[in-house]
């Protein structure tokens, strides 16, 4: 379903702040049990415990409690991802990633315009500001995977069919991509770079088209 | 002790509604349910084995402390695989290595079926 | 009770007569042996691949070499080490646990093991051959794999390897849950085996469940680089994965059950105390054995070719079983009398450090999170606190609590708190920086980085973590050494244990029991003691 694009990276920040403090919560209440349990029941002569050992209903409310908990994670999940999965209805621009062994090549259909990257040279990704970009990403030999961290999201890149995903960059900037998915001998220098520029700024770049 | 293959029945039962779920979600994907599908219903298939098998061995019986048979057997048939890559004298050695092992694993069991009697 | 008396005329001993034991005991140790070999191999191949990626630069060797070394580390400790590991040890003890004579199909246990002894072999063979070892990572993800991009023999000897071992294990399961269903004491109802037997029963479901499925896609992929036509069509690519991960979630459960296990027999007899809420345990156990089938294309998230949300809700469901199986051990504890020896430490190390890797597994069950996180350091971080931080502290919790069963004497108890306190710190120190790594930027299975990058100092942080874990391997080593050398000498019950293996001699005869005590619940000899007291 076809949705306005919405930033990745605030999506992520988002779901992650929920998850990250539900684990450290859960972190710090186990180990709190655990130490607790550790101090308070250690030995101390030749004493033989006779607690109990079953308690279904606080068991069973205790499993209860997490299926809850995993729900609402399940929710805020599906919830972010439709709409980082999302792909707008009319993009402002189109980028085609081609994927090869091992480096980039990046076609700005609309105005034309390539850039390739070489085993001894980095390409740059250039892109606009605060523009919903499409990205078509295919590989030409093995499964790589474009990655921009700092955009928090990544996509494989196959050989047999396109992968199409959307990326809006907020803010002017330079920052860095790599190939996420092993791809053979210099899977590890298959790096590129990312100039974002203010709009006006990429339609010069482009040649004043698209 | 006739209960195992109850477990076996019950947990291909819940693999099989996990499937089934997957199956419903998306039915035109496949490739992603095909594998489960088939080892939910190979679970099944386990259970039944269990099952049909399920009288429990009471008898006293005598094995042999050694099996240098199933060594030897295991080895010929391992060494055969090699053959796609190495060539057709790896089958002929592993084969020839497999003979040899079935012919002690055989010696084995007819003194175990000897010594039984 | 069935019994198995030996053979008249055969009654040997000697290295060369154990390799062929149809005791099940004798398989298991020969297996524990040769996967504890291949465990400091790819342990030295991890050395390696640490003070290599300590700094950025090629210093030590070439990107080759590097991609060969986390290939064949990876592979080997999960076709090698921990699966055969788990599965050598319900070799060993659930026999005695469930109070029979012998494993089901001994002379299949004992093929079982030369056949993972064979696929080793194999596997690490390509080292020796012109393209050299395997090098597409443990995964061999298609087209990378395939006869054009891998060329070269040591592919080839690794998918052998691969089916070799993977068949080995199947056969071995076979046995053990055979043994588990069909084999046990009269009075031992199914709801009176102990815990640790439970986690083999689901364990040995999984492998049966899912192994056979990698040993197709393994002869798929091997057709594939000798005569084509299999996965270079539409969709191929995605079709290897789906059936490799269909085995390769299950596996990584495999490889964590019986330590769990382990762990849950540790903790109840170190606290001297019923296990606590068995039936819920053991619904537990088996309901997240079925769960782990249904979760595999979590993997496959960043190919936006699965169904995310069906996979991320059978994902995230997993922290139900795995909070109540947390219950339970915790609980054992609580109102119980704690004594912290050496298999009590690292069972509690096991609880306190699985949880850190289990709940970064329920992070990355999150599409949207995984699209950030998958194939980074944070993974490996992950995979490793589960499996090492876990897991093989539980192994270890195992290795001090029966070494006086097994062996008939003690590990030394100083040496093995130090080994322990290395442990932790070593395992802390290299893997949680993994996390932020990660999460900062840095892919997996790199050779080399930028200097730029600022991920320097925290890989020398974990470098030197590997450090530490390597000397505490040599404590470990030291220990055993000593320990054979000045018998200190355990008798069948040093520990007060709860179950069978602990009512026979130490270590036990070859037909494991001379008496059954009577069996009442899962822990009859914790009821025999409560009986007398």
């Amino acid at each position: 379903m076809r949705r306005p694009v919405i930033d990745k990276r605030h999506e992520f920040a988002w779901l992650f702040w929920h998850y990250e403090w539900l684990m450290i919560a859960v972190t710090a209440i186990v180990y709190a049990a655990v130490l607790f349990a550790v101090v308070r029941y250690r030995r101390r002569g030749d004493e033989r415990p006779h607690a109990r050992s079953e308690a279904k209903i606080a068991e069973s409310i205790y499993a209860a409690v997490i299926g809850v908990a995993v729900v609402i994670l399940v929710a805020l999940t599906f919830t972010t991802e439709s709409r980082v999965d999302a792909l707008a209805a009319r993009p402002k621009l189109r980028i085609d990633v081609t994927a090869f062994q091992w480096q980039w090549r990046f076609d700005y259909p609309q105005s034309g315009r390539t850039v390739i990257g070489s085993s001894n040279r980095e390409p740059t990704l250039v892109v606009p500001a605060r523009t919903q970009i499409e990205f078509s990403a295919r590989a030409t030999d093995v499964i790589h995977s474009f990655w921009i961290p700092s955009e928090r999201f990544k996509r494989d890149a196959f050989p047999d069919r396109t992968t199409r995903f959307d990326l809006v960059f907020e803010h002017v900037g330079e920052t860095v991509g790599h190939c996420a998915e092993f791809c053979g001998l210099r899977h590890a220098d298959m790096n590129f770079n990312v100039r974002v520029l203010s709009p006006a700024d990429f339609r010069t770049w482009a040649g004043g088209r698209g | 002790m006739s209960r195992g293959p109850l477990v076996v029945f019950a947990w291909a039962a819940w693999i099989t509604v996990l499937t089934a779920v997957l199956v419903i979600w998306r039915p035109d994907d496949e490739i992603q349910w095909l594998p489960f599908a088939a080892m939910s219903a190979a679970i099944w298939v386990l259970g039944l084995a269990f099952w049909m098998v399920r009288r429990a061995r009471s008898e006293v019986r005598l094995i042999p402390d050694l099996s240098p048979g199933s060594a030897v057997l295991a080895l010929g048939l391992a060494t055969m695989l090699g053959a796609p890559s190495l060539g057709i004298w790896v089958a002929l050695l592993g084969g020839g290595i497999a003979l040899f092992g079935v012919a002690v694993l055989a010696r084995e069991l007819l003194t175990e079926r000897r010594l039984n009697r | 009770m069935t019994s198995v008396a030996d053979a008249p005329p055969v009654r040997s001993s000697g290295v060369l007569a154990s390799l062929f034991s149809t005791d099940h005991k004798r398989i298991a140790l020969n297996l524990v042996a040769v996967s504890f070999f291949w465990f400091l191999l790819d342990g030295v191949f991890a050395l390696l691949m640490r003070t290599e990626l300590a700094r950025p630069g090629m210093q030590l060797m070439s990107e080759d070499t590097y991609n060969q070394l986390f290939t064949e580390h990876g592979s080997g400790m999960i076709f090698l080490f921990v699966t055969p590991l788990a599965l050598a040890i319900g070799l060993y003890f659930v026999p005695l646990q469930v109070g029979a004579a012998e494993i089901a199909g001994p002379r299949f246990a004992l093929g079982g093991f030369w056949l993972i002894v064979a696929g080793g072999l194999t596997m690490d063979s390509g080292w020796f051959t012109a393209h050299g070892a395997a090098k597409a990572g443990w995964t061999a993800f298609y087209p990378l794999s395939g006869a054009q991009r891998s060329p070269g023999l040591g592919m080839d000897l690794w998918i052998i390897g691969v089916i070799l071992a993977t068949v080995g294990a199947i056969v071995l399961a076979a046995c053990i849950l055979s043994t588990l269903l069909r084999l046990r004491a009269p009075s031992m109802t199914l709801l009176r085996m102990p815990v640790f037997c439970w986690t083999e029963v689901a364990t040995c479901l999984m492998v049966l469940a899912s192994f056979p499925v990698l040993v197709v896609a393994m002869v798929l992929l091997y057709y594939d680089r000798h005569f084509g036509g299999v996965f270079n069509a539409q969709g191929g690519p995605v079709a290897y994965q789906h059936l490799f991960w269909f085995y390769g979630h299950p596996v990584v459960y495999v490889m964590f059950f019986p330590f769990v296990g382990i762990v849950a027999e540790v903790v109840a007899v170190f606290s001297r105390r019923r296990f606590f809420g068995y039936s819920a345990m053991v619904l537990s156990l088996l309901a997240f054995a079925g769960l782990s089938m249904s979760v595999w294309a979590h993997h496959m998230f960043a190919t936006g070719r699965v169904t995310n949300q069906y996979f991320s809700l059978t994902s995230t469901s997993l922290a139900v079983p795995g909070g109540i199986e947390y219950f339970d051990l915790v609980a054992t504890m609580i109102g119980g009398a704690i004594l912290l020896r050496t298999p009590m430490l690292f069972a509690l190390g096991f609880v306190l450090q699985f949880l850190v890797g289990g709940l970064t597994g329920i992070i990355l069950g999150s599409p949207p999170i995984d699209y950030h996180l998958t194939d980074t350091f944070f993974v490996v971080g992950h995979m490793h606190y589960v499996l090492f931080a876990g897991s093989i502290f539980g192994f270890f919790a195992g290795v001090y609590y029966w070494w006086p069963k097994v062996f008939g004497c003690f590990l030394g108890e100083g040496l093995g708190k130090l080994q322990f306190a290395l442990m932790v710190i070593g395992t802390n120190l290299t893997f949680f920086p993994m996390h932020i790594l990660g999460y900062d930027g840095m892919p997996r299975r790199i050779a080399n980085y930028s200097k730029h990058a600022g991920w320097t100092g925290l890989n020398e942080l974990s470098t030197a973590g590997s450090y530490v874990i390597a000397l505490s391997m040599l404590v470990f080593g030291w220990n055993v050494w000593r320990s054979m050398r000045h018998r200190v000498p355990a008798g069948s019950d040093p520990w007060e244990g709860h179950t069978l293996e602990w009512a026979t001699s130490s270590p036990p005869p070859r037909h494991n029991f001379d008496s059954l005590p009577p069996i009442r619940s899962y822990a009859p000899l914790y009821d025999l003691r409560q009986g007398e007291a």
